[in-house]
């Protein structure tokens, strides 16, 4: 499983534990926040707490507006690891939107 | 109605006033992580007199329209100033959210660009790429531009023509629904604020002075975080106000008391799901430490108040020194200015205990405490509590009137009234609305309640109006949104809103008419969701698809909203409604769809 791929599946747990409606199938890379889990924006706001807190990386409310799907997400969590890596331990705050 | 004077003729006359005042403004912390930044009253009377210049430079006029499209509250709260020195009209429009696509937002602020008729639109960097298409459907709309790029276009010391704003010129307009079918822009006066900022911070009201401070995360797109905490601390000089975003708090809701603690905050104000949000998602480890002893005020309004969410927060932080007393319950709404009645500073929250059978049927009878441990549960509907929302302010009156505008004696439900020199003077370029709101100085705020001791009890909305989340949606909006997804019958579609004390908030309820069946029932319901969440920011709880003919309507054809919320309360709505000659018919659609159903959900959980 790539770190994306287990990225994935930690929202996909956070998403079953939280929705009121999941949706009919798995929740994949390709699941739409949207068009098929009719996230708004409050829960949306709540996963992106929950994987600071997973994580303990620093997500950007910003990081909402360039995300469409739940591999995006998984992009971003990614891409703000793999900061912490690079800058040893200390996560910068803001970017994590644009390091795709 | 007699001319009282106020203390400002206008709120730039109370800006004017704090031109010295560098000890005392707002502290804007709306970026995660980052210092705050700090702008005193002085500072702002200097920045928006650069902001007015250049706006006239760009050609604004006296009683033109500007609107507003500004996330950020440093650049809000200079641009709306700025505007009104220069004569303008400023009009708040909510920025885009961020999820899902923009074509539905874009739709909707078109729709507010137009009805305003706005010659320019001020917006940040980051949002007007996205506005790029604005100006071809707003006729009137001669500009989009940058705001940070608009003051830097002329020197930091510019100052605006002087221009005569008086008491009666129009301050700004509030756009009542962010929505698309008829929203309105209710015109409210300087004298309008003037006289309910008196009201909110004076003897009947909060006693805002100079030691008050206050802490806000409301959109400032919204009466209650402009006038409340925009205006009204320039008003009284207080000592500070701290500004979060809202993204902030719906993403941590731990953020809100933690600035009420750090910044030792007299004053607070929030619909009543945010204090759900606070007592659920902040966990003691975010709140370590936090202390709310020296909050004075924590207001709610905006949305029904319901008493065990605001218990249940007084209960999760009585440890952490915040006092139930502190609850300052309140009713209002945009017509009028922002507040109607308040409860009275330092009373307990109070909640009157009716039976629910009566009240639905318009009666507020009071169950004893005693009545009520023995008998709940036999008596039919059980019993409600109606918080106590205190009373009207002085020079505004209330009433309750009945079907043929009757005042109604105490504790018996009608129609909520009120008339003062808080109610606007109408709606924008629309005297058929106004019409309707208006009469004889009264407005008509739509909304049922009663009067106990005196004191307002606010138990419902106009059957039809679907609040959430502060929020007020129409449900023709919500309507015509579902009506726009392929499949759905246009025109046979109902949106409803229940209370569900389940989960604190109105549930909502979408029941459309479809001649579509499995397998397309799931994905269409989906489709159906996504748009009004796109177009409205509203999440359906539940959608109700129905074969054709399935939806209550008059012999005329009109929906009838209110029964086909009755039918499903009781479990009957798509079982054989409408007329009798299509009663057979319908019921064998019905079998077929509700057959479909099963399996679709059947499918959905393998």
């Amino acid at each position: 499983m790539s770190r994306e791929e287990q990225i994935v599946a930690v929202i996909a747990r956070h998403m079953a534990d939280h929705l009121d409606s999941p949706p009919d199938g798995p929740i994949g890379a390709e699941t739409r926040l949207v068009d098929d889990l009719a996230l708004d924006s409050m829960h949306s706001l709540e996963m992106i707490a929950a994987l600071e807190d997973h994580y303990r990386v620093m997500l950007s409310i910003e990081v909402l507006q360039d995300v469409r799907t739940v591999g995006d997400v998984a992009l971003v969590v990614a891409g703000a690891l793999a900061d912490r890596e690079t800058s040893g331990g200390e996560v910068g705050g803001d970017g994590g939107g644009d390091d795709r | 109605m007699t001319a009282n004077p106020t203390r400002y003729p206008t709120l730039l006359a109370a800006l004017a006033d704090r031109a010295g005042v560098d000890d005392h403004g707002y502290h804007h912390y709306t970026r995660e992580g980052q210092d705050p930044e700090v702008v005193s009253f002085a500072a702002l009377h200097r920045r928006v007199q650069r902001v007015a210049a250049a706006l006239q430079e760009r050609g604004v006029r006296r009683g033109d329209r500007v609107g507003l499209i500004l996330p950020d509250s440093v650049e809000f709260v200079d641009a709306i100033f700025g505007a009104m020195l220069a004569g303008a009209i400023p009009v708040p429009v909510y920025p885009p959210l961020g999820l899902g696509k923009l074509d539905t937002y874009l739709d909707n602020t078109a729709h507010i660009l137009r009805r305003a008729g706005c010659s320019l639109v001020l917006t940040d960097g980051r949002v007007r790429p996205v506005l790029g298409t604005l100006m071809s459907v707003a006729g009137t709309l001669r500009g989009i531009d940058v705001f940070r790029d608009l003051a830097a276009g002329v020197p930091d010391d510019a100052t605006p023509q002087p221009v005569d704003v008086g008491p009666d010129d129009v301050a700004f307009l509030q756009f009542t629904s962010g929505s698309t079918a008829a929203p309105k822009g209710v015109m409210l006066t300087h004298r309008n604020l003037a006289h309910n900022i008196e009201a909110i911070g004076g003897a009947h009201g909060l006693r805002i002075g100079e030691g008050s401070s206050a802490v806000s995360w409301l959109p400032l797109y919204h009466d209650m975080g402009l006038i409340g905490f925009v205006f009204t601390p320039i008003y009284f000089r207080t000592r500070g106000v701290r500004f979060l975003s809202p993204l902030m708090f719906l993403k941590r809701p731990a953020v809100w008391l933690r600035h009420l603690s750090d910044f030792r905050a007299t004053i607070t104000f929030a619909p009543n799901f945010a204090y759900g949000l606070a007592t659920r998602r902040a966990t003691d480890e975010e709140l370590d430490g936090v202390d709310l002893s020296a909050l004075q005020v924590a207001g709610c309004g905006a949305e029904p108040i319901q008493y065990p969410v605001l218990r249940g927060f007084a209960d999760r932080h009585a440890g952490r020194g915040f006092r139930s007393t502190a609850f300052l319950p309140c009713y209002g709404m945009a017509e009028h200015s922002l507040a109607i009645t308040f409860g009275r500073l330092d009373d307990d929250l109070a909640a009157d205990r009716v039976d629910a059978g009566a009240l639905a049927r318009g009666e507020a009878a009071p169950v004893s405490a005693s009545a009520a441990a023995g008998a709940a549960d036999a008596r039919d509907g059980g019993e409600l509590l109606i918080v106590n929302c205190g009373r009207p302010f002085p020079l505004h009156e209330l009433r309750i009137a009945g079907e043929d505008g009757e005042t109604l004696p105490e504790r018996r439900v009608g129609h909520i009234l009120v008339r003062g020199p808080s109610v606007m003077t109408g709606y924008f370029d629309d005297p058929a609305a106004t019409a309707e709101a208006l009469s004889d100085g009264w407005l008509r705020t739509g909304d049922l309640g009663y009067l106990a001791g005196g004191d307002l009890h606010v138990c419902g909305r106009i059957k039809e109006l679907i609040i959430v989340e502060g929020r007020n949606h129409h449900p023709q909006d919500i309507e015509w949104q579902a009506s726009r997804v392929d499949g759905i019958r246009a025109g046979n579609v109902i949106a409803f809103g229940l209370h569900d004390p389940e989960l604190g908030r109105e549930r909502v309820v979408v029941a459309a008419e479809t001649r579509l069946a499995e397998p397309e029932l799931a994905p269409l319901m989906r489709q159906v969701r996504a748009r009004i969440l796109e177009a409205l920011a509203l999440r359906v709880d539940e959608v109700l698809l129905l074969p054709p003919g399935a939806l209550p309507k008059t012999s005329s054809g009109k929906l009838q909203r209110a029964r086909a919320r009755a039918m499903f309360e009781g479990g009957t709505l798509g079982e054989g409604a409408g007329s009798s000659w299509q009663l057979f018919r319908q019921l064998k659609q019905l079998a077929a769809s509700r057959w479909s159903f099963v399996k679709a959900s059947l499918r959905g959980k393998d």
